[in-house]
């Protein structure tokens, strides 16, 4: 089945190009992306159960404009007055201009975007849609995880499961452009939750995908996995902080991928100068056997789009090739501040607020490894298993992942210690290039979080990869 | 609104309701070292609706509720068909019964700012003059900057005849400074946010942050440190307040994830420390938080939560008070911490480590852990003051409470009033092996 086109931008689309033909004969440049969101949030736990709008919800407007020197905005989400919006698009472009540059503010100059004629439209498939799925049914299923989850182990005090379904529309238009897209995801989130002697244990297991209903199936298969990673944790101590042979999870590798050389790459930063990833081009960053990518293209989960919130198409970009940094991911502004050519990563958190340049899917590539030959390679050292956090450095390259846990290694296997809470932190090109070895398995993305710029702006983005063996400071 | 609130009276399905709308209007700036890059504005409603089933089964009686956004574009027969299918979901939720609160005759202050004088694009501005007039100080200078205004109006009703209005104002700075340095230019990332125009705020929160760039540029990397204090400040330190809130609140209770009950000691016996007290408050100076009500519409007022460690009430929503038969305190979104018994200066004794930027400080409510990498800390060896960096701090709270000392003095940040600075006598500290 394919995911249709919300039918309020459909019958809306006659009037916002009319209000772009009106604004055209005023301004060089005129865009307006509209978005119309919708999803529902199904989660039960021991002692609630909560049925809600998605955070996703939207549906609104947002207009862009050439004000002669740079680019002016405005987002709304009322059209029943058309002359008021223009008059507000106006005042936003013109006259609030015209009174910053009147108190002195210097605006920084942009080119004009010249458009290519694009007419393209995309709808995500899926196999069952949640919409033919009642309440009753999505809630009986989500009871029924629970319950199997609490009978995992005794110290349990609540097993929360989630479902979220959530479909999204959007159109792009310009005197050039008519872009439509219509995109379903669904995510599910196991949470169990044990009280110890030891205190509040809990982790958690998530299923995401460009995908319908039949996510289900998956998620059920998670229960006793992420059951386990808790019971682990019961007698989990502390690590002595200091600089391990690590394997990451696909899980971990992704975040490493995502904070590494997602953040350090989004050329908004290099309009900045605030990436030191711009100096580093075509230099080596990582190990000989590390290739990474992102892209809206370049996976099927929750990052992929046709085209981004500025009406760039989507791509697949080889961030790392063979180790060494290719390229970054931009949004459009950037590329033309920049002089190159936008990879379609302008994102928004919503219409409401500005595009940066964002990450859409991230991982590391497959490599030629096996598993089972990398814990036999470690002499000491701990297996990383999920994540709760990560942060960013684009300047300095300094990075900081919160891991779920970890497996000690000692003389190639596994004791059945586990580590937790552990944080990994490093210098970035240090880690990439301790990479000595990436498994051959399939690679796994997750799209469960949101990613966000510095502490705020956020998007749905999928990380992920395969199994990386690397040297990495633990505290 | 009219349409709706009949909309939802006429439909016989729905026993219970509440509708939450915000009407926001932000004026935005975006600057790349001293020039505007984009600016921005936005006005948008928003609308949201939640939907009450009362259903009994076997002489038990249960509440379902279903939270529904509807948007102002939507026709009758959308907001119909909306109420209609939350109203379905919510029949097959099956939440222990609660009440719906009802109207006082208590009115709330007014909240005022100077955000909703004139044109907010002088206002815009004025901030914007005041921050770069204290540009390139002590070697460092502004990177880039946003600045953002959003003006709310916000209104809850609910089918018991709750009818409330209020204002709410927010302003937030993300402000990037750098210094450029022999080998490399290092920078430091702050979000700043505020209620009010404070031309005094905005000066010091500028000059602090491009002293510590300068800091950060000089830097070293993190030596081998045992066995001495840490003291934490910035940002950092109103993240720790968390850990005993959700220890004296209704719904954690509820889902028995704490135990903790009035009189209960959250600190334990031995403490060597300072003792925490912990008010909640609807309004502090220039929070963006301030509201004096909550989601619900229940009018809210200053309470003290936690007396020198005792949990004295407990924090909680209408719905959660009924469930544990406790005076509901509402949805409080502001925390006043009491100063310490030693000002900051006694409190600075060498020698110590003060960590003034994490990269991203991690706190666990649950276990307690909390820490992370540094991006700038000050270490005080009795002699000298280098600024370190690429070190890490970690401790649980529930050991590093026994020596936790506040100073005296306080400050006001984001909905926070906290004790400048936190002084551990223990934490593990990670630097160069």
């Amino acid at each position: 089945m394919k995911s249709k086109l919300s039918t309020f931008l459909i019958e809306k689309k006659p009037i916002l190009k009319s209000i772009i033909s009106d604004l055209s004969k005023e301004f060089k440049y005129v865009s307006i992306l509209g978005a119309d969101t919708i999803g529902t949030s199904y989660n039960v736990s021991r002692s609630n159960t909560a049925v809600s709008d998605s955070r996703l919800c939207e549906r609104g407007f947002v207009a862009r404009v050439f004000n002669g020197v740079n680019y002016s905005e405005y987002s709304f989400n009322k059209l029943d007055d058309v002359e008021l919006v223009k008059q507000e698009i106006r005042k936003v472009a013109s006259g609030d201009i015209k009174k910053y540059q009147a108190k002195g503010v210097k605006l920084m100059a942009f080119p004009l975007i010249k458009d290519d004629n694009i007419v393209d439209e995309f709808h995500s498939e899926f196999e069952i849609d949640p919409d033919t799925i009642s309440a009753e049914d999505k809630l009986s299923k989500l009871s029924e995880i629970m319950k199997i989850g609490l009978s995992k182990s005794e110290a349990f005090i609540d097993f929360r499961v989630g479902f979220e379904e959530v479909k999204l529309s959007k159109i792009f238009l310009s005197t050039e452009k008519d872009l439509s897209q219509s995109i379903l995801f669904c995510v599910s989130y196991l949470v169990p939750i044990a009280k110890t002697e030891a205190g509040i244990k809990y982790n958690f297991a998530a299923t995401s995908g460009l995908v319908g209903y039949e996510i289900m199936d998956k998620v059920i298969t998670k229960v006793d996995n992420v059951a386990k990673s808790v019971v682990d944790l019961f007698d989990a101590k502390q690590v002595v902080p200091g600089e391990y042979d690590i394997i990451c999870d696909p899980a971990v590798s992704g975040l490493i991928a995502h904070e590494a050389f997602g953040h350090g790459v989004e050329m908004d930063m290099f309009v900045k100068d605030r990436a030191k990833g711009e100096e580093y081009i075509n230099e080596y960053v990582a190990s000989e056997i590390t290739n990474m990518r992102d892209g809206a293209q370049s996976g099927l989960e929750v990052g992929t789009y046709l085209f981004d919130d500025e009406g760039t198409i989507g791509n697949d970009t080889l961030v790392i090739d063979n180790g060494v940094l290719k390229c970054g991911i931009s949004d459009l502004l950037s590329a033309l501040q920049l002089g190159t050519t936008p990879t379609g990563n302008g994102r928004r958190e919503s219409y409401e607020r500005k595009a940066y340049a964002r990450m859409t899917n991230t991982f590391f590539e497959a490599g030629d490894g096996n598993l089972d030959d990398m814990i036999k390679s470690v002499k000491k050292g701990y297996m990383l298993e999920g994540f709760f956090s990560g942060m960013e450095d684009p300047k300095n390259w300094g990075i900081q992942c919160v891991i779920a846990l970890g497996r000690e290694i000692i003389d190639g296997k596994l004791t059945g210690n586990v580590i937790s809470p552990v944080t990994l932190t490093g210098y970035v090109p240090d880690l990439l290039k301790s990479i000595r070895m990436i498994s051959n398995t399939p690679i796994v993305l997750s799209g469960s979080g949101y990613c966000g710029k510095g502490h705020k702006e956020l998007v749905k983005t999928s990380t992920g990869g395969t199994y990386i063996l690397a040297k990495g400071r633990l505290s | 609104m009219k349409r709706l609130i009949n909309l939802l009276k006429n439909n016989n399905k729905v026993d219970e309701w509440k509708i939450n709308t915000h009407q926001d209007h932000s004026t935005e700036l975006f600057f790349i070292k001293e020039d505007l890059q984009m600016n921005r504005a936005k006005d948008v409603e928003k609308i949201s609706v939640t939907v009450y089933k009362n259903l009994e089964i076997d002489g038990n009686k249960f509440k379902g509720s279903s939270f529904v956004v509807i948007n102002p574009s939507d026709t009758d027969k959308e907001v119909g068909s909306k109420i209609d299918k939350a109203i379905l979901s919510a029949s097959f939720v099956k939440n222990e019964f609660y009440t719906l609160p009802k109207p006082v005759k208590e009115k709330a202050p007014e909240i005022t700012s100077k955000f909703s004088e004139g044109d907010v694009v002088d206002t815009i501005s004025e901030i914007v003059k005041e921050l770069y007039a204290e540009n390139n100080q002590f070697g460092a200078f502004i990177n880039s900057a946003e600045f953002f205004i959003t003006t709310s109006t916000k209104r809850i009703i609910n089918s018991n005849g709750i009818d409330v209005t209020y204002n709410n104002y927010s302003g937030l700075m993300e402000i990037i400074t750098e210094i450029k340095g022999e080998k490399e230019a290092t920078e430091l990332f702050e979000i700043v946010e505020f209620s009010d125009f404070d031309r005094e705020f905005i000066k010091n929160s500028i000059i602090e942050q491009l002293k510590y760039t300068a800091l950060r540029g000089k830097a070293i990397k993190t030596p081998k440190l045992d066995g001495i204090p840490v003291i934490i400040s910035g940002k950092a330190v109103n993240e720790f307040w968390q850990f005993y809130l959700v220890r004296a609140d209704a719904s954690s209770k509820y889902q028995k994830l704490f135990d903790c009950n009035v009189g209960d000691n959250l600190l334990g016996e031995d403490v060597l420390g300072d003792k925490l007290t912990l008010t909640a408050a609807p309004y502090v100076h220039n929070s963006t938080r301030n509201s004096y009500y909550d989601v619900d519409g229940l009018l809210l007022k200053e309470t003290i939560i936690i007396e020198d460690g005792i949990i004295k009430n407990i924090l909680s929503s209408h719905r959660y008070s009924e469930y544990l038969n406790i005076k509901p305190t509402g949805g409080l979104r502001n925390t006043i911490i009491k100063g310490g018994q030693f000002t900051e200066d006694e409190l600075r004794k060498d020698p110590y480590l003060e960590v003034v930027s994490f990269s991203a400080f991690q706190m666990d409510f649950a276990t307690g852990f909390f820490g992370g990498e540094f991006r700038l800390a000050l270490y005080h060896d009795g002699d000298n003051v280098i600024p370190v960096t690429q070190g890490a701090v970690t401790a649980n709270l529930k050991e590093a409470q026994k020596t936790m000392y506040f100073s005296k003095e306080t400050v006001n940040s984001i909905n926070i009033v906290t004790p400048k600075i936190l002084k551990f006598e223990k934490m593990t500290i990670v630097g160069e092996n």
